[in-house]
This record gives structure tokens, sequence and C-alpha cells, in this order.
């Protein structure tokens, strides 16, 4: 009876969630929703158009969602409620569904920015998604949500430029998206906003390798050389004059003594994002969260 | 005192003969005829004994004289034995040959013909066997050519030049041990696996205890009887092929040099003993096996030494001199292989560097500066 109980809340919360995704998914979902009311039809129009420029330039698509309280959706977490839209409703531009969604919920001032697909996370490390944070948050807190949108848009902007420069691309393969090319060049994850230039081995470095690896390869050979020269040495053994067949075993005894078993914790990719907390993702999505 | 010595006659033509290595006979200069050794040993078997007899007995007369004598005084023969010296009579020109004492075969320098010293292998002295010459002088002087091919760092007026100074056949005393080798070892092992589980990377490595022991017999380990032989070279041109082994003979001496032994058998065995324990410990050590680790933490290694035999083998000894410097290098007389040290040519050494080095300096500067 109380398998039966548990089994048919389990079916309940499930309908329910089911039904607040497809509530959301009635009124639909785009670049810009504003479930919560905090922005003016204009203000939104506005941020729609950039957002929708932005992901024709970059082949990542950018999202902005309000809602009144995250539960509503999803009571995981802030994070799981975008994800939750992120995935239901489909979003992401390319074979990838490379994606950015800052998601606020004002009840208790939750904001979640979330990355999905490869490039998109590639483009947006935990240094990037600081960057994007430190944009917004200061707006938020002062209640200034269209300034805080529009800078989310605008270091998201910075982002993906500075990205395109670099000429990134996937598993060393020459990639592109809506037009733009980005043949092999060195990336190194997250480091973007740091670096204007592609991240290059010092001058030092260089030389010590070009110069000390062929020197050691030198010595090398020629110490083979060398030791072609000295051929009159005295001999430690005597292999050569053992009596075929005659080495026997009087004893050969094998003697378990003990076992040692040692557990190591396997670390995990995670790094903390600065002013909130940054998960691994499940499914492939990629999150900070924090209050504002 | 000159004593006596025997040389090898054709009984043709009385010229000197020589051991031809190549055809395994003794072969005249003179007139060309050849004879097997069994033949000649039977014709000089009487001469050898009686000359061996003389030889005794110019010993004891020698002993004698120099008792009579203060030691130290003025007679030549005793201040040649204490120099280490002998002093014999050629048969063939009478001239007298002063030689080392433990000189057993060398050629007159008056009259060139080969000379043998039976009295250095009498009774005790006489070897067990004798590996007769295979390769002449000129496989030697090929050999030495040879061996310098391919020697990147040799002085180019060193090959170029390539003046022998004095080339030599010598047949060289070895002690031949056998023995057996016992090893008793004790080993700390451990094998080590490692999987996932779960969120959790385990490893588990276990402990074990060994100890193996056992035997190892060795047959003819050489080791070389003569002071004057550089040890490092005598190891290196091994092995021989102790199958070609003959019953010593002294008629395979005429034509080469040959000293008796002056390193005793206890002396050697030590050598011998140090070789085989450290082939005994390999050899029974590497029978612990199917361990990722696998140290030995105590061992007791130890030789049983068996039959000690005294043979004659044949070496090439080839010297050159170079820059003030002398160059040894000795070839086995059986398999002619050639061992020796070879000077280094710095400016070679240096351009071989510098062109390795720099070539791939160059090409790898240039790619890390172009791709990276």
């Amino acid at each position: 009876m109380r398998k039966k109980l548990i089994a048919l809340l389990l079916l309940c919360t499930a309908f329910c969630l089911c039904c607040n995704y497809t509530a959301a998914a009635e009124t639909g979902l785009g670049y810009v929703t504003d479930q919560a009311g905090i922005l003016s039809d204009e203000q939104e129009q506005a941020l729609t158009e950039t957002a929708e420029a932005l992901t024709q330039r970059y082949g990542v698509s950018f999202y902005i969602v309000t809602v009144q309280d995250y539960r509503d959706y999803n009571a995981a977490g802030v994070d799981k409620c975008a994800e939750g839209l992120y995935s239901y409703y489909d979003l992401g531009s390319g074979p990838d569904r490379d994606g950015v969604l800052l998601l606020l919920s004002m009840s208790d001032r939750d904001y979640s920015l979330t990355t999905y697909g490869f490039f998109a996370d590639y483009c947006f490390g935990d240094p990037n998604k600081n960057l994007v944070e430190a944009a917004f948050l200061d707006n938020f807190r002062n209640n200034d949500w269209m300034g805080g949108f529009g800078d989310y848009l605008s270091q998201c902007d910075d982002v993906m430029a500075t990205a395109a420069q670099h000429h990134l691309s996937k598993d060393s393969e020459p990639c592109s998206y809506n037009g733009i090319a980005y043949p092999n060049k060195t990336y190194v994850y997250g480091d973007l906003r740091e670096s204007a230039e592609p991240v290059k081995m010092p001058l030092g470095m260089k030389l010590l390798i070009g110069i000390g690896a062929p020197c050691l390869i030198a010595l090398i050979v020629c110490s083979t050389f060398k030791a072609q020269m000295k051929t009159a040495k005295l001999r430690t053994t005597a292999e050569e004059y053992v009596v075929p067949g005659s080495m026997a075993l009087r004893a050969s005894d094998d003697r378990f003594v003990n076992r040692s078993v040692t557990r190591v914790p396997i670390p995990k990719n995670d790094s903390s994002g600065r002013g909130g907390f940054s998960g691994g993702g499940s499914g492939g999505f990629h999150s900070h969260t924090g209050k504002f | 005192m000159p004593s006596q010595m025997t040389n090898y006659q054709c009984p043709a033509c009385t010229g000197p003969l020589h051991f031809d290595g190549a055809t395994g006979r003794l072969r005249c200069d003179y007139c060309g005829s050849e004879f097997g050794v069994q033949e000649i040993e039977a014709l000089y078997n009487e001469k050898l004994e009686q000359s061996a007899q003389a030889a005794v007995q110019q010993a004891e007369k020698e002993e004698q004289t120099a008792a009579q004598q203060v030691p130290g005084g003025e007679d030549p023969a005793w201040e040649m034995e204490q120099a280490g010296m002998k002093a014999y009579n050629c048969p063939s020109c009478g001239a007298e040959l002063i030689c080392d004492s433990t000189t057993a075969a060398t050629s007159c320098p008056y009259c060139g013909n080969p000379t043998v010293l039976p009295g250095q292998f009498h009774g005790m002295l006489k070897p067990d066997f004798i590996l007769p010459f295979k390769l002449d002088k000129e496989a030697a002087k090929r050999a030495l050519r040879d061996f310098y091919k391919g020697k990147k760092l040799l002085p180019r007026a060193f090959s170029n030049e390539n003046h022998i100074e004095e080339i030599k056949g010598v047949y060289v005393p070895f002690w031949l041990f056998d023995g057996q080798g016992d090893a008793d070892i004790r080993f700390k092992a451990t094998n080590v696996r490692s999987y996932r589980e779960g969120d959790y990377q385990v490893t588990v490595t276990d402990f074990y205890d060994l100890r193996r022991a056992g035997t190892v017999n060795f047959s003819r380990i050489p080791v070389d009887g003569s002071r004057k032989m550089p040890d490092a070279h005598m190891d290196a041109i091994e092995p021989f092929d102790y199958s070609e082994l003959k019953p010593f003979s002294t008629a395979y001496m005429p034509g080469f040099l040959a000293e008796r032994y002056d390193v005793d058998a206890n002396e050697c065995a030590e050598r011998a003993k140090l070789r085989a324990t450290n082939t005994t410990e390999q050899m029974i050590a590497s029978t612990a096996t199917g361990y990722a680790t696998c140290s030995p933490v105590a061992k007791q290694v130890r030789l049983r030494q068996g039959g000690v035999r005294y043979v004659m083998l044949p070496v090439w000894l080839l010297s050159t001199r170079w820059n003030g410097k002398s160059f040894l290098f000795a070839m086995n007389g059986q398999t002619g292989k050639l061992i020796g040290d070879l000077p280094v040519s710095k400016g070679r050494y240096w351009g071989w560097f510098g062109g390795i080095a720099g070539s791939l300096a160059a090409i790898l500067t240039a790619a890390l500066l172009l791709f990276f």
C-alpha cells in the first residue's frame, strides 16, 4: 500500500512538472521570455533583436528567461530548472545545440547561467562565465533589469568575438559556425579573455627545447661512436660456458605475505565559479548559479 | 749459461718448419714439403726428451754453481735469472738467445729459425691441450684493416698510415676451469592491479616472499695465465671453440711465440669464480618471473670448483704506435675476432657533435618558432 502511495506521488510530481513545462511551452520560449514580467514590451523586443543578432553571428544561441519562482518548474534547483527548460524546448543552435541561457528567479533572487553544446562550453569556460556574471550582477542587485540583460548580451558578444579571433577548433579539426571559419589553432580552455593572442610557448622554452634536445641527441650518438672505439673489456659473466641444460632448481617457493588495498577518489572536472556555484552538469549542461 | 733448445727442421732439406694454421700441417719454408703433426712429433719425440733432460740437468748444474757463488756476484747467468731472463743457443746457427724466463717458443733473430724451448713444457708445466692457429698473419692484418672501417671517430691519419709496428702469433697460456655455481636467493616481489569501482580508483598490491635456489654447471671458463697479456684483451677475444683442442704438442708451435704460465691456477681461479657466480646469480634470479617488481633481499652464491686444465690458445697480437702512444690489438687465432682500443679524434668527435646538434637544432627551432 505504502509503495503504491509513493508511486502515485511520483507520478503526480512528474505529471505536474510536465504540465508546468507544457504551460510554459504554450506561451513559447523565444530568445527573451519574461514570465516574471520585469521587462516592458519595448525592452523585451530590443533584447530579442540583440540576442537574435548574436545568435546569427556566432552560431550560439543566447537566451534570457525570467520566472517568478523556479520551483514552479523544477524544485531541484535553479540550474536544474534552466537545464529542464533548455532540454524541453530543444533550445540551441547547430548540430550540437550550442547555447547560453540566463535564468532569473525573482522570488529568492536566484540566477543560473547555463551553457550547453561543445562550442558554447568551450567559449564560456569558468573564467568567462565569471566575467559575464560580473557584468550583470551589479545591475540586477540594483533592480536594473534592462541594464543587466544588456550587459549580459554585450559581454557574451565580447567573449564570442574574442573566440572568433582565436580561430577556435574542435579536437584539432577545422570547424565552421554560420559561415565563420575556425581553422586549427591552439586554445586553452577558459583562457580567452585573459589572452588576446593565441597561447604561445615562451621563447626561452622554445630555445631550450630547440637547442637542448638536439645537443642531447648528438651526445648520445657521439657516445655510441666513442663506445665503438673501446672494445677491450674485462668480462664479468660466463654465460657462454654454462653447460646446456645444467641449471637445476632445488627450491622455488612463492609465498603470499599480505595484500594492501588503496581507494583513491577519482577527481571530478568541476571547478568553482566566483560568486556562485559551478556544476559539472548532467547531460552536457554547465551552470553557474548564485543570488543577485 | 746457455741451455738447450730445439727447432723443427725439415726431414727432407733440414730447412725450418712452420706450423700452417690453414692446413694444420708443418710446412718447410725452403722445399715446400709438408708433414703431419704426428709424423714430426714421432720424429722429434726422442730429441725433445733428450733436450728436456738436458735442460733439467743444466738447471741443476746452474743451481749448484749459483750455490757456490755469493748471490749478487758477477755470474752473468745468475744476474739474468734475477732479471727474469734466460739464455739459449740456437740449434741452427749457434747464436746465443736471451729470452724471458717464461718464453717457450720463439725464433732466432739471426737465422730466423723457429725454435721451441722444450724445458718450459716439462713435467707440471706441460699443458694438457693446445688449440692450433687457424688464421695466419695476413688474416690478422686484414682483420685490423676491417676493424678500422666504420669507426667514425678514428683519426684519419691513424687509419691512413696504418703501420703495424709488430705482429706476432702467440700461444697464450690459459687455465680452463670447470665448476658448479650454487645460488640461494630470497626476493621481495609485488603484483599490482588497479581498477575503477564507482567513483574510486582501487589499487590492490599483493606482496610475496620468494626463494630460488639451484645450481648451474660451468665448463672450461678461460682465464689467461700470463701477466704480460692484458686481461681485458684476452677476455674480449673469447670465445674459443674448444672442440678443436688437440693434445698438447710442441709441433704446433714452430713459427709462433709461446709463453708458459706465470700466474698459477689458484690465482686465476678468483676471476673464474667471479664470472661463474655472477652468471649463476643471474640465471637463478631469472626464474623469479610473473611479478611486477622483484628485488633480491638476501643471497648466498658460491662456486664449487671442478677440474682445471692448462691449455695454450692461439692469439695474434698486433701493435701500432701513433702520436707517441702504443695501441695493442688482439685477434683470436681461431675465430678471427679482433679487439683493441682505438684513439679518438677530438676534432671528429666535436665535428659529429656539432653537425648532428646543429642540423637538428636548426630544424627543431624553426619548427618551434613557426608552429608553436
